[in-house]
């Protein structure tokens, strides 16, 4: 059993912005590329027309649509994916409603808990809660320390999950934060609380950690050999703490375009998911990982790399499609590609995020079709080889 | 000029100590190791300078209750406490000189001199201090020097422990970004001879500031050298060793130090 999850960046992809990042020296979409290049109208329409691709993902047989959160930048305009998630509870009568995540070192946990606690108790027990650390730009953007990033996020996953799952009122004096009345209203209506997934992109603490937890851990951006790796680092690491982790606890989000053949496909993807990768991605790399944001090894690694995803805006859809960093094609090879990713990485969710930078609505909504027409049903039942063809959880 | 391990609070810090004579405590800035030998060695021929690496920096391990200025201030009670010998004159470039003003504003009479070389610390909105973690390694380096070939060569990535001394600085002044809101207030506690030290061409933090530090320290003198930018004491080593050496703040006897204790003993007395 495969569950399929529509991941939207809700990018602000107008020609005028698009022009604008590649015009300025170095390239950058990120915390300083002037909110002047944001039109309100246009904004308005992309919003309107996202929630209609998203929607219509959840009408084709996606199990789920889901929102993420970012700043300051033109890659993603959810600063709140609560407040979209809301939208979307509105629009989709029983899809589940993922926000991945919420970056909670970056907020005040108890109004995360709230306002996650408000969109289970309107969607009646739909929502998936995602907890991420947000990534290095928005440190810079919150001023947030990006040193203590890790120990704040272990803390407000805490606290949230301590609310979760005793009565309240109780009080919390931890590293970071001081709390003397803890006691949220509403509660959430799964109880104790709605599953917890945890988009990361594949430290050995942090999946180790969720694994520990017994939490849906997804792996986002990330070549498929790496994501591989990742995910059996986390059935091995669920083994170490005395169990054996089941498909639904791995989640592979990957960019998919599904074109009626696999040439058209690739005419039509090639712009979009470039200017992607090489525009909406652009940002500095020191801004990216700002001191103590990662460790001091990773980033000597990633500042010394001129291949990484991180070292140029050059990059070529050939070289980034061999990698396995997007999936395009007419609807036997997606199929083809996701059932090999599905056997190499143990994912029994699959995200694919089905709108890249500048792609137009009339595409998105045809990939969305054939996805859900020609993609879902050959996979919808598929088990990963990794497994032996049985989910151990069954 | 030795190096030598001190333990401090349980941790080792790396310290070079050279030259004999009254102690001189020198805070390096938000790089750990800029090429100030030449520096040092001039200023070891009046002092005992120890130059330690300050936690988290270089190759130091962090402190677990070292997190932000006000700690660090801390913790160099303890390190003058380590070095015993009585009144220390202090001195800091930089990052250094604002952990030393941090210091000052609340042990000065610990202090026999202070002497504060491009101190971060202070912000103006209408002149702001160089916001070294939106610069990259070579826009950082460029701007650091009037004339950068004086600057020590770089190649490749950079090293672990350079990495770690930006990850240190920023444990430190990520937000508010390299200044206290409160220091300006509290500067007026400064009780010890003080000496203010800028290279004229200063990117990192203008020498502009140097004027506003010498308002609000209230025995403070100002030198602003020339033909130098925020390694003033790099670029410049002779200029800036002998306006410390021609400082009331560069004395090398206790003498003051002693008055002020006196001073304080009657402010006691009187209360």
């Amino acid at each position: 059993m495969t569950q399929f999850i529509a991941f939207h960046l809700m990018p602000y992809g107008t020609p005028a912005a698009i022009e604008a990042i590649g015009s300025a020296k170095p390239e950058n979409a990120w915390v300083t590329f002037s909110n002047s290049h944001y039109d309100p109208a246009a904004g308005a329409e992309l919003y309107r027309r996202y929630l209609d691709e998203l929607t219509y993902a959840a009408e084709m047989g996606f199990d789920g649509v889901s929102v993420n959160e970012h700043h300051q930048n033109a890659y993603g305009t959810m600063p709140n994916p609560n407040i979209m998630a809301s939208a979307l509870i509105q629009r989709i009568p029983n899809a589940r409603i993922a926000v991945l995540g919420n970056a909670i070192p970056l907020h005040d946990p108890l109004e995360i808990i709230e306002q996650v606690s408000m969109l289970d108790v309107l969607s009646c027990g739909r929502v998936i809660s995602g907890f991420v650390r947000g990534i290095g730009f928005e440190y810079t953007t919150f001023g947030r320390n990006p040193n203590e990033s890790r120990a704040r996020f272990a803390e407000a996953h805490d606290l949230i999950i301590k609310a979760w799952t005793q009565p309240g009122p109780f009080s919390w004096h931890g590293e970071f934060y001081h709390y003397d009345y803890v006691n949220p209203w509403p509660r959430p209506v799964q109880q104790p609380h709605p599953p917890i997934w945890i988009p990361s992109q594949g430290s050995a603490e942090t999946v180790d950690w969720a694994a520990e937890r017994r939490y849906t851990y997804l792996q986002t951006f990330t070549k498929l050999s790496r994501v591989a790796q990742i995910t059996a680092e986390f059935r091995d690491a669920a083994l170490a703490h005395g169990y054996t982790a089941s498909p639904s606890q791995l989640g592979w989000a990957v960019p998919v375009y599904v074109g009626e053949t696999d040439q058209k496909a690739h005419e039509e993807y090639k712009p979009h998911i470039e200017t992607f990768f090489n525009r909406l991605l652009a940002g500095h790399l020191h801004v990216w990982f700002p001191p103590g944001y990662t460790n001091a090894a990773g980033y000597q690694r990633v500042a010394g790399s001129r291949t990484d995803l991180f070292a140029h805006n050059n990059h070529r859809m050939d070289d980034l499609e061999e990698q396995g960093l997007f999936i395009v094609g007419g609807p036997d090879t997606v199929t083809s590609r996701l059932r090999k990713g599905i056997d190499e990485t143990g994912a029994g969710v699959v995200l694919p995020v089905i709108q890249a930078a500048t792609l137009p609505h009339d595409l998105t909504m045809a990939s969305i079709r054939r996805f859900g027409e020609h993609v879902i049903p050959p996979l919808r039942d598929h088990v990963s080889s990794v497994y032996g063809g049985t989910d151990p959880a069954t | 000029m030795t190096d030598q391990t001190l333990t401090v609070d349980g941790i080792d810090v790396q310290v070079v100590q050279l030259g004999a004579g009254p102690t001189l405590l020198w805070l390096h800035g938000y790089a750990s190791h800029p090429g100030e030998d030449e520096f040092l060695e001039r200023l070891a021929t009046g002092y005992r300078v120890v130059a330690p690496v300050h936690p988290g920096f270089g190759e130091v391990s962090r402190i677990p209750w070292v997190r932000s200025m006000e700690d660090l201030a801390f913790y160099y009670r303890h390190v003058i406490e380590t070095l015993g010998g009585g009144h220390v004159t202090l001195a800091g470039h930089s990052v250094g000189g604002w952990i030393a003003s941090e210091f000052a504003v609340r042990f000065s009479h610990l202090l026999r001199g202070l002497v504060l070389i491009a101190p971060f610390g202070l912000r103006h909105d209408g002149n702001p201090p160089a916001d070294i973690f939106m610069l990259d390694d070579v826009q950082r380096r460029e701007r650091a020097w009037h004339d950068i070939s004086r600057a020590p060569a770089t190649s490749g990535p950079p090293s672990l422990p350079a990495i770690r001394d930006l990850e240190m600085t920023a444990q430190l002044g990520w937000e508010p970004r390299l200044f206290d809101p409160r220091l300006a207030e509290r500067l007026r506690w400064i009780d010890v001879p003080t000496l203010i030290v800028w290279g004229e061409q200063d990117r990192i933090v203008p020498a502009a500031y140097a004027q506003e530090w010498t308002k609000l320290v209230r025995e403070a003198d100002k030198v602003i050298i020339p033909d130098a930018g925020h390694y003033v004491h790099v670029e410049r080593p002779e200029a800036c060793a002998a306006a410390i050496a021609g400082s009331a703040a560069g004395l090398r006897t206790d003498d003051h130090a002693a008055d002020h204790a006196d001073d304080h003993a009657d402010a006691a007395g009187r209360r």
